[in-house]
């Protein structure tokens, strides 16, 4: 039987997403000048209005998502082994290597046509002998509302939108936490998620995942000619199974959900 | 259509479909992610094989390996839909052929039979190849961003291809997109003579995962015109049961269900019922009355063959369906049970404002007319966009379209133009109402046949060339003529509505007793329902409103079902609740209770003109905390009342202190003097960080409710609008993500620029051509992903190229100030404020 999650925002992040953390402490409570006044009768009325975006996405979003587990094969080692010994003493070689690598650093997924590209992933997937492929999506109605909200009320479509990506990455975490215990019960370990667009994975893989997982038959999760997931709220990723513990180092902006939409990035600022 | 397979269709004798052709392709190595169908030309053996072993199994129709031999799931692969689909089809031709050839001295001898399928030994029966189609792969608008009309022509390319082929049939399954449906049955009709058959996906919420109900599949796909409807795929067959009951209670149509065998293991990909189980478990869809029956995923020849074993025997179980009047949208069935508002509100006639909107392509306020009479509980939304001005099917196009991307009321589509009438049908998702035609033959034979076409229903007026009859009795005799005329074009009763006319009661006094009379006969002896458009009883009388709402509920009392009104009004949607209390409809007055149950009645007197006004302005009620509005707020000076309201984002507020302030002052002033100034102090609020984005949107969207106010003051008075220039704004090609855009936009347009929105995904060509045509001086791009970046450099390019004289302004997450350089960006707009700023600067 398919195991259900909650959807879930978290307020707080949300808060602070919008505020910015700098600007949580300040100004003082004790502070009486209108403009403190003004920002404390607004943080009220924010956290208010970000509870009813919450919930709404809460009731409205659907836990929709997909898993499959695949071996992975590696393309003929000992040629690139053999280059890499000979570029640590050659400097001149290294463009031809650097031609060589680029098609070198892929891997199959056994039993699919699916290739994965990028230094990134072939240095996550390194201890791994077979890897997770991920979808969840929270489904098109939800989408409807965005849109409709994007019309009746933009404040609040704004935060809308916000908590719904805020509970995709929620749903994903969820997942992923499950197939973590389930894996380690078995003696595996499993890396960071990992999902196209991220580092030099190609955004363009989105849609051969969702093929390979038949995504749009199971889950309703497809892509369209520009290789964007409908519905938007949606998230494909792959995380490697290896036999001993990984080191979890996915973070920094460019590996963030966020950041596309991060008031912190906006101000030259990071979360960090 | 092949008559024997007619004769099978029709027939009680249950029908064996084949199992899945993707899990017998993946047994035999075919890798995940590959298209099984390139096989049908590199390998039409193997496939004609596993068509062979299903017909030996006992299939009776074999699905030929088209599932995604669409155009879009082909591209790149070098080979045309028409290529695969005509091999596919020629492979499962060539499996069937034996028994086919052999049938043809037993088979009509043996359709019809009832309750006594194929024997083994016994002399074949036809085995029927059907063109199978599935979903495109790329969701359909409004979700995605395929047109209706490009997913016509993909499946038009496989229908025609098919039928050339040699299809006897075609399916469409896994369906989850009723517009998707709809695009597909449509190309099916107009491109061939088969049978379409149509099997939708759905969750155990009985729900697609675009949230279509079984009820709205039955009731939109019976309209147009589909010979078998039914489930197939995701669920195994015990959790498909009580999807397919309900469906067998929406529709006589015939029955059928492939389902999977269980769920697939993540890691083995193995499913998880066995075919004893399977067969086991689909019997009880007899006492339903299936008709076809086969498997989907994870199913294999052995799953038909235990299938056959389990309905040897059983004949097709007659169904007894109560037909009902329903209109829809794929998420929502309107069922005409009892008293259903139709909101008319979306219509230019006497409403200066709603002119304005058509003739600027405003659609935001089209839809923000048709939410707010969603909000207000109407049921039923009439749309008429008709000026003469403009071009009416392409603007009732786009206005179904956009309200249908936003709400779920299903919508009576009002014209005279039957051109108009078609494009609606055509684009319209689910069934809608056509309102109208009236007793004249000629127009009724332009209309009807789109009726059935489309599966709609249909309004009829009791008027035809002569005019309105004065009494109920003529009246009567045109409502039997169109419903007999109806009858006679293949409508069903229950399609057909009669709107007996409502006359001005201060000029035809006599006549609003006739028309009540003729709502009495025409649902009494007629047995159809009633439609009026109420208000018009009104015109030319103070007190408009107790005129309406008085007349309402005689006419409710006399058998109108369908009343037009102005749902905001609140009087009327009050009167149609008493109604139900007293007709015995709302049963313990539950609904009536629960929304008076703390109703205080206002204590001061209002006088009716008053009362009126208020009653025609009423908005959505600002739900927000309306913060310290005081008595204070009324004494204090206009301008604080605007800036506050403005501040704290209260709308009505904000309305109520412009009306006003403008009994005073010039509209011009109140914008240059209040507004603008009340929006710059909370940009600069925001900018210093004690206001957020929320709230400055929100205070946006009060200010908008005062540019309103203004912009109807000036349109009344025909001195123009207050546009202080033309803004062009879009999210480049490739790129779907608009709520940057759209957050611009709000911001923009409160500070009095006219914003040409082309909404997302938007090619460069369209928005150099639109900057051109409108001689707009600035263009604002938005692009939200390192990938459309691309796109936002070409849009920039093409614009120089054009040599248009005009700037252009960039924003979006992933860009920086220094890449907007880079790319020939006049401007970067860190935020929605600055782009703002940047208006300023260019356009004044």
């Amino acid at each position: 039987m398919i195991k259900h999650y909650d959807i879930h925002v978290d307020r707080e992040e949300i808060f602070s997403w919008v505020v910015g953390k700098n600007q949580i402490s300040h100004p003082d409570e004790k502070d009486c000048s209108t403009e403190s006044h003004l920002f404390h009768e607004t943080e009220k009325e924010l956290r208010r209005q970000i509870e009813r975006a919450a919930a709404e996405v809460e009731s409205a979003a659907a836990d929709r998502y997909l898993y499959s587990v695949f071996s992975l094969q590696r393309p003929d080692t000992a040629d690139s082994d053999a280059e890499d010994g000979d570029s640590y003493s050659s400097k001149a070689n290294s463009s031809a290597r650097d031609k060589n690598r680029s098609k070198e650093e892929s891997i199959y997924l056994a039993k699919t046509s699916l290739v994965l590209t990028g230094s990134d992933i072939c240095s996550l997937l390194h201890d791994c002998g077979s890897c997770i492929l991920l979808a969840v999506t929270l489904g098109a109605p939800l989408d409807r509302i965005l849109k409709k909200t994007q019309i009746s009320d933009m404040s609040d479509a704004f935060l809308l939108d916000l908590c719904a990506s805020s509970a995709a990455e929620e749903l994903c975490n969820a997942v992923n936490r499950t197939l973590e215990e389930e894996f380690e019960n078995r003696g595996y370990f499993l890396t960071d998620r990992f999902s196209p667009g991220y580092g030099d994975l190609p955004i363009s893989l989105q849609g051969d995942i969702c093929r390979v997982l038949q995504a749009e038959k199971r889950i309703g999760l497809t892509v369209n000619s520009s290789d964007m997931l409908i519905p938007s709220k949606s998230i494909t990723a792959v995380i490697g199974i290896a036999d001993r513990p990984q080191p979890k180092k996915i973070s920094g902006c460019q590996n963030c959900r966020m950041k596309e939409t991060c008031g912190f990035r906006k101000a030259g600022k990071t979360c960090e | 259509m092949n008559k024997s397979l007619f004769q099978d269709i029709s027939s009680n004798e249950i029908l064996l479909l084949d199992g899945a052709m993707g899990t017998m392709l993946q047994n035999s190595g075919l890798k995940l992610g590959e298209r099984p169908e390139m096989l049908c030309l590199t390998d039409p053996e193997a496939i004609e094989e596993i068509h062979r072993k299903y017909i030996q199994s006992g299939s009776r129709i074999i699905y030929a390996n088209t599932f995604g031999a669409n155009a879009r799931k082909l591209e790149g692969t070098g080979y045309s839909a028409a290529d695969i689909v005509t091999a596919a089809v020629r492979a499962a031709r060539k499996a069937a052929s034996g028994s086919a050839v052999s049938a043809e001295t037993t088979g009509s001898a043996k359709a019809g039979e009832p309750g006594k399928p194929e024997e083994a030994g016994t002399a074949p029966l036809p085995v029927y190849v059907a063109l199978d189609i599935g979903p495109i792969g790329e969701l359909l608008e409004p979700y995605g961003t395929l047109s209706f009309e490009s997913a016509y022509d993909i499946f038009r390319e496989m229908i025609v291809a098919g039928s050339q082929a040699g299809a006897d049939l075609i399916v469409f399954e896994t369906m989850t997109d009723l517009y998707e449906v709809k695009a597909g049955v449509l190309a099916a009709k107009e491109n061939s003579s088969l049978p379409v058959f149509v099997t939708m996906t759905f969750e155990e919420s009985q729900r697609t995962f675009t949230g279509c109900s079984v009820e709205a599949m039955a009731c939109t796909l019976e309209g147009l015109g589909a010979d078998a409807l039914g489930i197939n795929c995701s669920l195994g067959p015990d959790e498909i049961y009580p999807i397919a009951k309900k469906l067998s209670e929406c529709t006589d149509l015939p029955l059928i269900v492939k389902a999977n065998a269980g769920l697939p293991d993540p890691e083995t990909e193995v499913y998880s019922i066995t075919p004893e189980r399977f067969a086991e478990s689909m019997k009880r869809y007899a006492d339903i009355g299936i008709k076809f029956v086969g498997g989907c995923c994870g199913t294999t020849p052995e799953y038909i063959a235990r299938l056959r074993s389990v309905f040897d025997g059983y004949a097709v179980k007659k169904r007894n369906i109560q037909r009902l009047s329903r209109v829809c949208t794929p998420t929502s069935v309107v069922r005409i049970d009892g008293v259903k508002v139709i909101g008319e509100r979306i219509n230019p006639t006497g409403k200066k404002r709603f002119r304005q909107a058509l003739l600027e392509n405003d659609m935001d306020y089209i839809i923000a007319q048709g939410m707010q009479q969603a909000e207000a509980g109407a049921d039923i939304l009439d749309v008429n966009v008709g000026l003469p001005e403009i071009d009416e099917p392409e603007m009732m196009v786009k206005t179904v379209k956009h309200l249908q991307s936003v709400l779920d009321l299903p919508l009576q589509l009002d014209s005279s133009d039957p051109e108009a009438i078609e494009a609606g049908l055509r684009v319209y998702n689910g069934k809608p109402i056509v309102n109208s035609v009236n007793g004249e033959y000629g127009v009724m034979e332009r209309i009807f046949p789109l009726i059935r076409k489309y599966g709609a229903a249909v309004v009829g007026l009791t008027l035809d060339e002569r005019g309105i009859p004065p009494t109920a009795e003529e009246r009567f005799a045109i409502a039997e003529r169109i419903v007999k005329t109806a009858l006679s074009f293949g409508i069903r009763t229950e399609d057909i509505f009669i709107d007996c006319l409502t006359l001005t009661v201060s000029a035809q006094q006599k006549e609003a007793a006739e028309t009540l009379k003729a709502v009495r006969m025409v649902k009494e002896r007629l047995g159809v329902h009633t439609v009026l458009g109420v208000s018009n009883i009104s015109f030319g009388l103070p007190y408009r409103d107790l005129i309406n709402h008085s007349f309402l509920m005689l006419a409710m009392g006399s058998g109108l079902d369908l009343p037009i009104i102005n749902p905001n009004a609140e009087s009327m949607m009050n009167a149609v609740m008493a109604f139900h209390v007293l007709s015995n409809k709302d049963r313990d007055s539950a609904a009536y209770i629960e929304k008076f149950a703390d109703y205080i009645p206002a204590v001061s007197h209002t006088s009716p003109s008053a009362s009126a006004s208020a009653g025609a302005a009423a908005l959505p009620e600002n739900d927000r905390p309306e913060g310290c509005r005081s008595g204070d707020t009324e004494t204090a000076s206009y301008n604080e009342r605007i800036f506050h309201a403005i501040e704290k984002g209260l709308k009505e507020e904000a309305a109520r202190a412009v009306k006003d302030l403008l009994k005073t002052e010039d509209a011009m002033d109140i914008v240059n003097r209040c507004l603008i100034p009340a929006l710059d102090r909370v940009g600069v609020r925001f900018e210093q960080g004690i206001l957020f984005l929320p709230q400055l949107l929100n205070a946006a969207a009060a200010a908008s409710e005062a540019f309103e106010v203004i912009k109807q003051k000036l349109t009344a008075s025909g001195t123009g609008g207050v546009s202080k220039g033309k803004i062009v704004i879009a999210t480049v090609r490739g790129d779907i993500h608009d709520i940057g855009k759209n957050i611009v936009k709000v911001i923009l347009e409160n500070y009095g620029y006219q914003i040409i929105d082309l909404g997302r995904d938007v090619p460069p060509e369209n928005i150099v051509e639109t900057a051109i045509r409108e001689d707009v001086k600035l263009v604002g791009l938005s692009a939200l992903m390192t990938t459309t970046l691309k796109s936002m450099e070409e849009t920039i390019s093409a614009l120089h190229a054009s040599g248009h004289d005009c700037r252009i302004m960039v924003g979006g997450a992933v860009l920086t100030a220094d890449y907007a350089k880079k790319i020939g960006a006049d401007f970067y707009a860190k935020d929605a404020k600055e782009s703002a700023d940047i208006a300023k600067k260019v356009l004044g």
